[in-house]
């Protein structure tokens, strides 16, 4: 046994250190390497300052309760509200990076390793994820303070309740993670999955205030305290995070008893949920992995568009298959219609921008193309490396730098259309004020930020590449330095263009101002490209070769 | 004769690695050239350095008498590749993956539709409908791959192992379609590790091992001249030092 957890082990730190070794070809890339890896580490350490919070509450908390502190236990309704976060994050994050432990897993099984010991350390690496990571020192902080607050008996109990409380969201992430997988095993049932629960946690926040009845003209909202009263509630008893917060209550009072029934319940949800853990482990060895629907016969057929050489067009509708074809891509389709269409139906409901007189629908569209363009930066900034092996194919066809391109910039130019046209067609029905010219410089302004900051995409795109695949949740992301330049360039661009329209509307109360303003907005644009363009395609002609080997993640 | 391609002292290092040393390659027009050498030797290497995938870190080389680095775009236009890594879009179906090379080939789109449909019923794909290539097995994929590089008709074909990974039919299907295709003039560069397939198929053998050529001329000259009589699997084992049996008998074996 022990041997075998060496040898795990060795195997996740060799993966791990492998992992940030990586290749380095020449210093462009080594300097791209390392500013990925430096993005990473400032991430990550950010969770360390959260976790220390958390110990030292806990562990003043618990020092407090055994020193007979009534405020001490305050601590505990904290850690409802931890434990209850914690149990929501640890089965969402798995749904976003599904697809991952399954073929890796497979190999495993072809040790001579029982599979019960093989799903207990699948198991245990959900102990690496960084949300249960980080209130790992403040289940070992809670029953230190009551130790050392002269309670060495409610510190035995509470240690027993944390590590239980640990067990079971282990339990429950290694359940979202393999039931996950074996139910993600057919990509396209996947895809939809994990779409629905992205839309799902996107629109959940809205649904309080849409809930909220319309208030009457002139009327303004009274602020008030939501306050949960939790015997209107009684099935929050079973909630494990009230059941674990109970155990440790009882622990640090002096009803020491009392502490049973609540971790015998915790107790009993963790081995409900590690024996379907461990059912799932082994359906997912067992069942083969599904295929895609065939659906009908299709045929090769050229799609030209006016303006583009054959090559270019190609690209274009290659690059906007891929952005509508990707769960990535669809996740970036509905992320920002979503948001605005919520928003849209707010304010409907308060009837609050309609009675300011404001065109709400071309406020809505402006916010629904800023968003648009936003959630795009992900593959904007990484366009050539998204498509992985097939960029290879494409440099292998003779197609010129220039076309790949242009032939991109236009795909997701096509790709952005769809949010944007949707956001249209919402704000045109949620809120029609304003006149066609407003909405037409609106949309134009928002044609002219992507004009201006495309090239400048493809640029960093051929400089900064990252191994991402679009087709999977869990396919990395794009240079963290690229994107946030990119996003940056686009907020930048985006308060210009947008901006100028909102001064002139403001300064001339009229319609034909902010038009005008937009399409000279958009010559300066095409002026602008048609510089930097050239630069961007020499760009991926000096670095064709790094940026094949890091698309196929070599 | 005239050279389909050649190399004169073709180089290529990663570092301080060196991965192809110096080789001068001659590929006859019509020829099918096998390209042989041991796992790491340098093939796949050679391979991308000639189809553009690699700079060459030095030597030059000419591709149906065009320079490649002069002129890419027109050597592109010439040649089909299928690499080692297949290179395909996970995201379009093959019947997409074709438009996407014909259409970037300036391909009429009647003489597309009607070679896809070809190509397609001939690999057995045109079952797989609108499927995308995320989807398809190993061998579907390579099938894929060597429609991609076979629709535009190019006059010089690349094939990195072609054999590997697929049934006995697609197998059979795919030598005789390169047969035909060198009877019409076409040429084929491939390398492969059957070396019964390779011996049965091409005329023209190169043996690269450890990024040097060891051997290259017609087969049946390597034959004479190496060990006559031998199998082309008896020769290439000769001329990369790996016949005389030194390796370890792992006598622990099956004990």
């Amino acid at each position: 046994m022990i041997r075998l957890l060496r040898a795990f082990a060795a195997l996740r730190w060799r993966l791990f250190v492998n992992g940030l070794r990586g290749r380095r070809r020449d210093a462009l890339e080594q300097v791209s390497r390392i500013s990925r890896l430096f993005v990473l580490a400032v991430v990550a350490l950010t969770f360390a300052p959260t976790s220390l919070m958390l110990a030292l509450l806990a562990g003043a908390g618990g020092w407090g309760m055994a020193q007979g502190n009534e405020r001490a236990a305050f601590v505990l309704i904290g850690a409802r509200a931890v434990l209850g976060l914690l149990t929501v994050l640890v089965v969402v994050s798995p749904i976003l990076r599904f697809g991952g432990s399954a073929s890796s897993m497979s190999r495993l099984a072809l040790l001579p390793i029982p599979r019960a010991l093989l799903w207990a350390l699948e198991a245990a690496a959900q102990l690496a994820d960084p949300w249960i990571l980080a209130i790992v020192p403040a289940l070992i902080a809670f029953p230190i303070g009551l130790a050392a607050g002269g309670d060495p008996a409610g510190a035995a109990i509470a240690a027993v309740v944390s590590l239980v409380a640990l067990a079971f969201l282990v339990a429950l992430g290694s359940l979202a993670s393999l039931a996950g997988a074996l139910l993600f095993r057919n990509r396209r049932i996947g895809e939809y999955v994990a779409i629905a629960v992205l839309a799902l946690v996107s629109v959940v926040g809205y649904l309080p205030i849409l809930a909220r009845r319309a208030l009457p003209t002139g009327a303004h909202p009274r602020e008030s305290v939501p306050v949960v009263d939790a015997s209107r509630y009684p099935w929050l008893r079973f909630a494990p995070w009230e059941q674990a917060a109970s155990a440790a209550e009882a622990a640090a009072s002096s009803r020491k008893s009392e502490f049973a029934l609540p971790l015998a319940g915790l107790l009993a949800t963790t081995a409900v949920l590690a024996g379907l853990s461990r059912w799932s482990f082994g359906r997912l060895l067992d069942a083969p992995p599904g295929r895609g629907a065939r659906g009908r016969r299709s045929e090769a057929r050229l799609r030209s568009i006016p303006g583009l050489s054959p090559g270019a067009a190609a690209i274009a509708v290659t690059t906007f298959r891929l952005v509508l074809r990707s769960v990535r891509g669809r996740v970036m389709m509905f992320s920002a219609p979503l948001p605005v269409l919520m928003i849209g139906v707010i304010w409907k409901k308060l009837a609050a921008v309609s009675a300011s007189g404001a065109p709400g629908g071309v406020i809505m569209l402006l916010l629904g193309g800023l968003l648009a363009l936003v959630s795009m930066q992900v593959f904007l900034a990484d366009q050539f490396a998204v498509d992985r092996a097939g960029l290879t194919l494409t440099f292998l066809t003779p197609v010129s730098d220039r076309d790949l391109v242009l032939g991109k910039a236009a795909g997701a130019l096509a790709a952005l259309a769809i949010p944007t046209t949707f956001v249209m067609v919402a704000g045109a029905i949620l809120q029609p004020a304003g006149s066609p010219l407003l909405w037409l410089a609106a949309l134009l302004s928002i044609a002219a930020a992507y004009i201006f900051q495309a090239p400048v995409s493809a640029l960093l795109a051929a400089l900064l590449p990252a191994p991402f695949d679009l087709m999977k949740l869990k396919g990395g992301n794009g240079h963290p330095l690229a994107t946030i330049a990119s996003t940056f360039m686009t907020l930048v661009v985006f308060t210009l263009t947008a901006g100028t329209g909102v001064l002139l509307f403001v300064a001339t109360r009229s319609a034909w101002a902010p038009l005008a303003g937009a399409i000279v907005l958009v010559a300066l644009a095409l002026a602008v490209a048609s510089l930097l363009f050239p630069a961007a395609a020499r760009a991926v002609s000096l670095r064709r070769e790094n940026l094949a080997m890091i698309a196929q993640g070599r | 004769m005239e050279h389909a391609l050649t190399t004169q002292g073709l180089r290529r290092v990663f570092g301080d690695f060196v991965a192809v040393e110096g080789i001068d390659l001659t590929v006859p027009r019509g020829s099918m050239y096998g390209f042989l050498g041991p796992n790491g030797a340098g093939k796949s290497t050679t391979i991308k350095c000639l189809t553009g995938l690699l700079r060459p870190s030095g030597g030059a080389m000419t591709i149906l008498g065009i320079d490649p680095s002069a002129e890419p775009e027109r050597v592109k236009r010439l040649v089909g590749v299928m690499p080692e890594d297949l290179a395909l879009f996970d995201h379009l179906s093959a019947a997409e993956t074709l438009a996407f090379v014909g259409q970037i080939h300036g391909m009429p789109a009647a003489t597309l539709r009607s070679r896809s449909a070809e190509l397609l019923a001939l690999m057995d794909l045109a079952e797989a409908g609108s499927q995308l290539v995320a989807d398809y097995s190993h061998g579907m994929k390579k099938k894929t791959s060597l429609a991609a590089a076979l629709l535009p008709a190019p006059k010089l074909l690349f094939l990195d192992e072609p054999f590997e990974g697929i049934d006995a039919i697609a197998s059979r299907q795919i030598k005789d379609l390169l047969l035909d295709y060198v009877r019409h003039g076409g040429t084929v560069f491939l390398t492969s590790h059957v070396l019964d397939v390779v011996e049965r198929l091409c005329d023209h053998i190169g043996v690269i091992h450890k990024g040097r050529l060891v051997a290259q001329e017609p087969l049946a000259e390597m034959r004479a001249r190496v060990a006559p009589g031998e199998t082309l699997e008896s020769i290439f084992l000769g001329l990369v030092g790996a016949g005389g049996g030194t390796s370890a008998r792992l006598d622990w074996l099956g004990g």
